[in-house]
């Protein structure tokens, strides 16, 4: 039996392995962008210093309308979000002249944020499309996801003592440390690790499992849409010009009859006469996400529909999804989630080293194997270095250049390619402690530039030293002990 | 709540810690007469102590997100003061057993 036990605990440790392998520099991409998406909202705020002002959240909706009603062209629908007690801009997805655009807006003016940038939206698209134009980074994102459930549970199988482990470290003990530290942030957080990577395969469950869709409605999608938000009215446009009605009434009315506050507003056909505007309730006070919204006639202010959700498996699903997005926690959760996250992160990157690790101890590193050694510097630091470079560059970067928000993006993505490069080129022993002593520093740029004094300036100095102590640790490290071919 | 739930669960690791044997002696160290403490049912008592108040909190069940949030931190704590300083865990459980006492109220 106990033969039985360790064959299985053996194919599993492969299968952990083999899988973490495979997807791991993904895996670490989409889980490093998670985890610094739980603070979206204050790194958006922090990225745009000038655009300080508040305003009740049905006035930026209104303001912002009106801004949206006399510079989007031909447009199809203005998604709103509105500003909260972390976020003071509205922010607006549109098209224009057929363009889809994501803007921030000055919640009291209307107008764009002086400072154009995607702020944490960037991190947040780039957690599951991954920089890739639909569907493939999505696709992707869920892939990883579901190789990285297995690597969860197989990963738990093979770890032959569990309990007895589970306050273990050892420092200084070579792969010995790695494997501790990689079982340690696998497993203290297992319930998080497992909670967060099976809601996110969920969230992209219409994507991945197709399937139950389609056998019901083909390629109507609006019937889906129409199923699964009966409050959320859409009708074609009727190409009759026609004034937006004044929005506040109607945001106020969604409120009283809906509870909380306003989440987000979402105006299809403006300036025409089949103009919908659909509130939605925050979903800032609850774990479920988007649970009641009301929909109102455009030009005349009158409701239409409103609809709280009571359907169990639709509530179920509303859960876990926002149990994934985590709106509904307050500061202490937050910070919980973002180190749920960090640990997730750090988890795959011992994991990556590990497995380079554990081969130096055995025999010399096969050719295979130095590669893997090269690109774990490069990928292991660069995605690093390039959110570092995305902040930085959103302190350099001139107000009001053409494209801001995507050369902050391009910014990034050059730096995180440059990183990789260096990786690729230099033996490890340098271009680890040259890859962290770089991110040291432009944590430490972006965080100086331009100083403002508030948590997320602190946090990216606290980052900055953390990176300069790797970078001084690695640069002390002794050089890899390479057993000879005999 | 949020309080006096971190402090059950930091309680519960803590003792839970204790009652085992490669950890038990760093982590009591002077607190040997208190050897009790390290008992693994009274951690497993604590750690569903705060469950149950978790489950029972009405609010819609953000204190049972804390609860599965509060594992990795308190059970991180004590790992990492194991390692490098296992007086520091030890300084804890005081300020731990405060805010279950306090926290209701704050």
């Amino acid at each position: 039996m106990s033969a039985v036990r360790e064959g299985t605990r053996q194919v599993m440790a492969w299968l952990h392995g083999w899988t973490g392998l495979l997807l791991g520099w993904i895996l670490f991409v989409i889980c490093l962008a998670g985890t610094l998406s739980v603070f979206k909202p204050e790194i958006g705020q922090w990225m745009r210093p000038e655009t300080r002002a508040t305003a009740d959240p049905a006035e930026a909706i209104q303001a912002a309308a009106t801004w949206l009603g006399a510079h989007s062209r031909g447009s199809t629908g203005w998604y709103l979000t509105a500003p909260n007690a972390r976020m003071n801009t509205v922010e607006a997805a549109y098209d224009s002249d057929g363009t889809f655009l994501y803007r921030a807006l000055d919640p009291v003016t209307g107008a764009p944020a002086a400072r154009e940038t995607l702020g944490g939206e960037f991190f947040y698209r780039l957690h599951f499309e991954l920089e890739l134009p639909y569907p493939w980074g999505r696709l992707l994102a869920s892939l990883a996801a579901m190789v990285m459930l297995v690597a969860l549970i197989t990963g738990l199988i093979a770890h032959r003592r569990i309990f007895k482990d589970y306050f273990t470290f050892r420092p200084g003990k070579g792969q010995r440390s790695w494997l501790d530290g990689h079982n340690a942030l696998g497993v203290l957080a297992t319930p998080f690790h497992v909670m967060i990577t099976f809601t996110g395969i969920v969230t992209l469950a219409s994507l991945n499992l197709p399937w139950g869709i389609t056998a019901t409605y083909g390629n109507d999608l609006a019937a889906v849409y129409r199923d699964l938000s009966p409050g959320a009215i859409q009708r074609p446009r009727a190409n009759v010009p026609a004034p937006l009605a004044p929005l506040v009434p109607m945001l106020r009315g969604a409120q009283r009859r809906l509870g909380g506050t306003i989440g987000r507003v979402y105006i299809l056909n403006p300036g025409d006469r089949a103009a919908v505007v659909t509130v939605f309730r925050s979903d800032a006070d609850q774990l479920g996400f988007n649970m009641a919204q009301m929909s109102f006639d455009g030009a005349t202010g009158q409701p239409l529909a409103a609809w709280r959700e009571r359907r169990g498996a639709i509530q179920t699903y509303n859960v876990v999804y926002g149990l994934h997005m985590g709106r509904f926690a307050p500061i202490a959760t937050r910070w919980l989630y973002f180190l749920g996250g960090l640990m997730l992160t750090l988890a795959i990157a011992t994991g990556l080293v590990l497995w380079i690790v554990k081969r130096r101890e055995r025999a010399p590193l096969s050719i295979g194997n130095q590669v893997l050694e090269r690109l774990n510097a490069g990928i292991l630091s660069g995605v690093p270095l390039g959110c570092a470079a995305y902040l930085l560059a959103n302190r350099v970067l001139p107000l009001g250049i053409a494209g801001r928000a995507e050369l902050e993006s391009m910014a990034a993505l050059w730096a995180a390619a440059g990183a990789l490069a260096v990786g690729a080129l230099l033996p490890p022993r340098l271009s680890w402690p040259a890859l962290s002593g770089a991110s040291a520093v432009v944590c430490m740029l972006a965080a100086t530039l331009h100083f403002s004094p508030e948590g997320m300036t602190w946090l990216l100095l606290l980052t900055a030293i953390g990176f300069a102590t790797l970078a001084w640790r690695q640069s002390r490290r002794p050089k890899p002990r390479r057993r000879s071919v005999a | 709540m949020n309080l006096a739930l971190a402090g059950l669960v930091y309680l519960g690791m803590f003792a839970l810690a204790a009652s085992m044997s490669r950890h038990g002696s760093p982590l009591l160290g002077q607190w040997r007469r208190l050897a009790w403490i390290g008992h693994s049912a009274i951690g497993w008592g604590l750690f569903g102590l705060a469950l149950l108040l978790a489950c029972f909190a009405g609010d819609g069940g953000q204190a049972l997100v804390l609860w599965f949030g509060l594992i990795p931190f308190a059970s991180g704590l004590i790992l990492l003061a194991l390692t490098y300083r296992p007086a520091a865990a030890r300084t804890l459980v005081p300020v731990a057993a405060l805010c279950v006492i306090g926290g209701p109220f704050l």
